[in-house]
């Protein structure tokens, strides 16, 4: 019998070594992938058993915070200003997951970020987030707002010398509020399920972030592109074309405004960036050529991932030289064609003008505080620097004169000096797109602003520069 | 070593005991930064129930083995510890529990002055064994889809935590009996050793008792553990692979056949070959999916008491409360359980070879059967090495007649520790 009893006990080490083995399998290496599990609520309560950080705009107003919650978890998230922000801000639900800079800034929001000190990190949980301030001024934000009302379009403004984001608005937009709200309806079901399921279905997108997503035929506006690569290219402001109503180019036509369209005869790059004429800057393409123009566009950041610290940020496009024929180029040139622009992306190429051709990288955050302790602060840094400060100077002056006595002048402030482009983009079977690009003041650039309204049925002079010369007005107050 | 067992005993326990003391000051930090002094009273209330044990074996067995008591204290710590941090009511209760244990086992110790006489109480505990279990098919209150509990008034009771140390002493004593003429005759067939088709008898009760109580019961893991337990003490007192292999191939052709019959078992059986089924695991497989996501979590040092999220399983204080060792003490907390319970069977099996008489022997086994297999299924069961059957972690769980039989076991195992002499080293 000794001999069985040895081997029973042989045989509960098997199973034992096969316990540990199994055990080993579970927390060491198969860990990732059970922790990853959707059907894995674990990191859901311990993420909403912290009390997630505020999110305050630069100027003190808070913009989101935690507060207790009945249920599963022990806090959720609490929206205070409506819709005015919900684009940068997102949401942050256990429900639909997080975006906007609920997504970007998580790790700080949750107090994760900077990370504590080991003697901290040992002896005591986190129980609170950090606070995180955003760049945004709450009265641009609120003017931008105003001024778009409800047309469906974006405004972005943008602090050239640091490439602070002022404000970010976007219409049609959403209460993210109504996505966090622990409230049913009367039968049971969450009122937030069934509020995302009508911002889903809508087909106006409020979801969408079209100051930073939005991808619009930029029309004139992009003439500020072309005229820079133009000056850096080594067509003067001096340079003239003879300016017909309509230009031959490969077999069609590029044709100025107007109807019949206009003639201008032989300009010089300033007025015809101030009247917006179309035959000058599709002859100045055709001209410097098509890898000249992809190259200072691609220099402005086209083709490129705005740096800005926010999600669903959409790339700018511009088509490859070897893509266009003389008809393309031409209308290229005039901002019509394959090009693609988002607000952000027209914002940033008037921050490269107003801040001596350098464009510093975009950003939404200030700051990341704990109570009254400053943990984190952001960096400006150059993200491209696209032309020189001469041709960066000239191209301003020449877009001073648009706001003064070109198509631009709804935008004109009293006592300051503002410069700008319009931009009215024809897009097929549909109105157009009506864009505004506004810098002020123009001596000392601190206010980059970008405007589109979508399918306004106006021009970007009468539509678009209004809504500039209001975000201008709010921030250089 | 001149030490004498108690003083061993004493030793060991003076290494244990600060445990828990260990235990209430870390989960009084984690949970609330500060220590509660009203929390004191549990690591207390266990010490000194640790320590009457130790004294009173003192005077009544002084040469009964030194490690059982320790090895039951350490368990029953981290137990403790676990469900203060779980469930303070339960906690509380558990407190309870374990002296009620500790008492009975002590009366156990000093009424069973000679394990042997046990050996005249086979029937009669044989019968109680199986009207205990048998009790739950007509009076029983089913609880999750088994019928595990007798409700006595306030009492609940689950009788088959009993009846499996009354079986476990009839199989050592009816094994020890006939362990010869089963084991001697028969004839050998190709090199196997064929037996006799009347020896068969018992395995075919048994088996035929292990799925009643699966069918009527539908206690997966009670049916399972009887059968186990059964199987150890026949190969330990015959030597014969066969009965092992004849016996598993029985209780798998059983288990097949109510696979097919009982929607409850197929269940165990999908959820266990796919708890991760986006479309059973937050209904079916819930329980043993949120397990594993406990052992995922835990990681290789665990979170940390009360720093992880053990309350989202189900059951957590009983069943799976190695889920919840596995979360907040991690890899190495899990494991340092596991080989807990190896050392208190390999110190169960070392007894049986020390004493010198063959029912001494088989009681030892069987007991020790009750423990290894009983925590191993569990064990393996929460963390899906095996389908799930639900029963208790031996002296870790939340559970009065899961605690108190285990101490009873306890008991007898001391008893039979000290009615043995030198190890025998003969086969």
């Amino acid at each position: 019998m000794q001999r069985t009893i040895k081997r029973l006990g042989a045989f509960f080490i098997v199973l034992t070594m096969v316990l540990v083995i199994n055990l080993s399998y579970l927390q060491v290496w198969g860990q990732k992938s059970l922790m990853e599990n959707n059907a894995n609520t674990r990191r859901l309560v311990e993420e909403y058993g912290i009390a997630r950080g505020r999110i305050i705009t630069s100027d003190g107003l808070v913009l989101a915070e935690s507060v207790p919650a009945q249920g599963p978890f022990a806090y959720r998230r609490q929206y205070h200003q409506g819709s005015l922000f919900s684009h940068v801000l997102g949401y942050d639900s256990p429900r639909f997951g997080r975006t906007g800079v609920e997504e970007t800034y998580n790790e700080q929001l949750l107090g994760r970020k900077p990370p504590r000190s080991w003697v901290e990190e040992m002896t005591s949980d986190v129980r609170e987030g950090n606070d995180v301030y955003l760049t945004l001024d709450t009265e641009v934000q609120a003017a931008a707002a105003k001024a778009l009302g409800s047309r469906k379009g974006a405004v972005v403004a943008v602090n050239p010398k640091t490439g602070a984001v002022l404000a970010m608005y976007s219409w049609p937009t959403y209460d993210p509020q109504s996505l966090v709200t622990p409230d049913r309806d009367a039968d049971g079901t969450p009122l937030a399920e069934k509020a995302m399921l009508n911002y889903s279905r809508d087909s106006s997108s409020p979801l969408l972030n079209r100051a930073a997503a939005g991808l619009y035929t930029p029309g004139s506006v992009f003439k500020v592109v072309t005229g820079s690569a133009g000056l850096e290219a080594g067509f003067p402001v001096s340079t003239a074309f003879d300016c017909p109503g309509v230009w031959e180019v490969g077999g069609s036509r590029v044709t100025n405004y107007g109807n019949p369209p206009r003639s201008f005869g032989s300009i010089d790059m300033k007025t015809a960036l101030t009247y917006s004429v179309n035959t000058y800057f599709a002859q100045l393409a055709v001209k410097m050529g098509a890898p000249a123009l992809v190259k200072y566009a691609e220099a402005f950041g086209l083709n490129s991932l705005p740096p800005l610290d926010l999600p669903g940020v959409s790339v700018s496009r511009i088509p490859p030289p070897g893509g266009m024929d003389a008809v393309l180029l031409a209308w290229s040139g005039a901002g019509q064609g394959e090009i693609l622009l988002t607000p952000l992306q027209l914002c940033l190429v008037g921050c490269a003008v107003a801040n001596g051709g350098r464009i510093m990288a975009p950003h939404l955050l200030k700051e990341v505080r704990k109570g009254e302790t400053i943990l984190e602060r952001y960096d400006a840094s150059v993200w491209k620097n696209p032309i020189s400060a001469d041709s960066a100077a000239e191209m301003l002056e020449m877009m001073v004169s648009v706001v003064e006595r070109g198509t631009g002048t709804e935008a004109a402030i009293s006592g300051v000096t503002v410069a700008g482009k319009t931009g009215t983009a024809e897009v097929e079977g549909k109105p157009p797109h009506a864009w505004f690009l506004g810098i002020a003041p123009a001596e000392n650039p601190s206010v980059v602003v970008a405007v589109v309204v979508e399918n306004s049925g106006g021009g970007g002079g009468t539509v678009a520069a209004p809504i500039a010369r209001e975000v201008m007005k709010a921030a250089l107050r | 070593m001149g030490m004498s067992p108690r003083w061993k005993e004493a030793l060991l326990l003076a290494l244990i005991l600060p445990l828990s003391f260990l235990g209430w000051i870390s989960l009084d930090l984690a949970e609330a930064g500060a220590l509660v002094p009203g929390h004191l009273v549990y690591p207390l209330a266990w010490t000194a129930v640790f320590l009457l044990a130790h004294l009173v074996l003192r005077f009544l067995r002084p040469q009964a083995d030194p490690l059982l008591l320790p090895l039951a204290a350490a368990l029953t710590c981290v137990g403790l510890v676990m469900l203060l941090r779980l469930n303070m009511h339960m906690a509380r209760l558990q407190l309870i529990w374990l002296g009620t244990g500790a008492v009975l086992m002590l009366l156990l110790v000093a009424l069973l002055r000679d394990y042997r006489s046990l050996k005249n109480y086979r029937y009669t505990l044989a019968v109680l064994g199986l009207v205990l279990l048998l009790s739950t098919v007509f009076f029983g209150r089913e609880v999750n889809g088994a019928r595990l509990w007798l409700i006595l008034g306030p009492l609940r009771f689950q009788p088959s935590e009993l009846a499996k140390i009354f079986l476990a002493i009839f199989f050592a004593a009816y094994l020890a009996e006939r362990k010869e003429l089963i084991a001697g005759a028969g004839r050998v067939v190709a090199g196997v050793h064929l037996p006799r088709p009347r020896d068969l008898g018992p395995l075919l009760t048994m088996w035929a008792l292990s799925l009643l109580l699966l069918i009527f019961q539908r206690d997966l893991g009670s049916s399972l553990l009887f059968f186990g337990i059964f199987l150890a003490v026949v190969y330990a007192a015959t030597g014969r692979a066969t009965f092992v292999v004849a016996g598993v191939v029985l209780f798998l052709v059983g288990a097949t056949l109510t696979f097919f019959l009982f929607g409850h078992v197929r269940t165990r059986v999908e959820t266990w070959l796919d708890p991760l089924n986006p479309e059973t695991v937050n209904d079916e497989s819930y329980q043993i999916a949120q397990s594993l996501f406990a052992f995922a979590e835990g990681g290789l040092s665990g979170t940390g008491l009360a720093r992880g999220s053990p309350n989202l399983i189900p059951y957590v204080e009983t069943d799976f409360i190695y889920a919840a060792v596995g979360e907040e003490l991690g890899l190495l907390g899990a494991t340092a359980l596991a080989l807990l319970y190896l050392v208190l069977c390999g110190r169960g099996l070392y007894l049986a070879l020390r004493n010198e008489d063959d029912f001494g022997k088989l009681l030892a086994v069987g007991m020790t059967a009750v423990l290894g297999l009983q925590s191993f299924i569990i064990m393996a069961g929460v963390t899906r090495l095996m389908p799930l059957t639900g029963i208790t972690l031996p002296f870790v769980s939340y559970g009065g007649s899961s605690l108190v039989s285990n101490f009873l076991l306890l008991g007898l195992l001391l008893c039979l520790s000290e009615g043995g002499g030198r190890l025998a080293e003969n086969d």
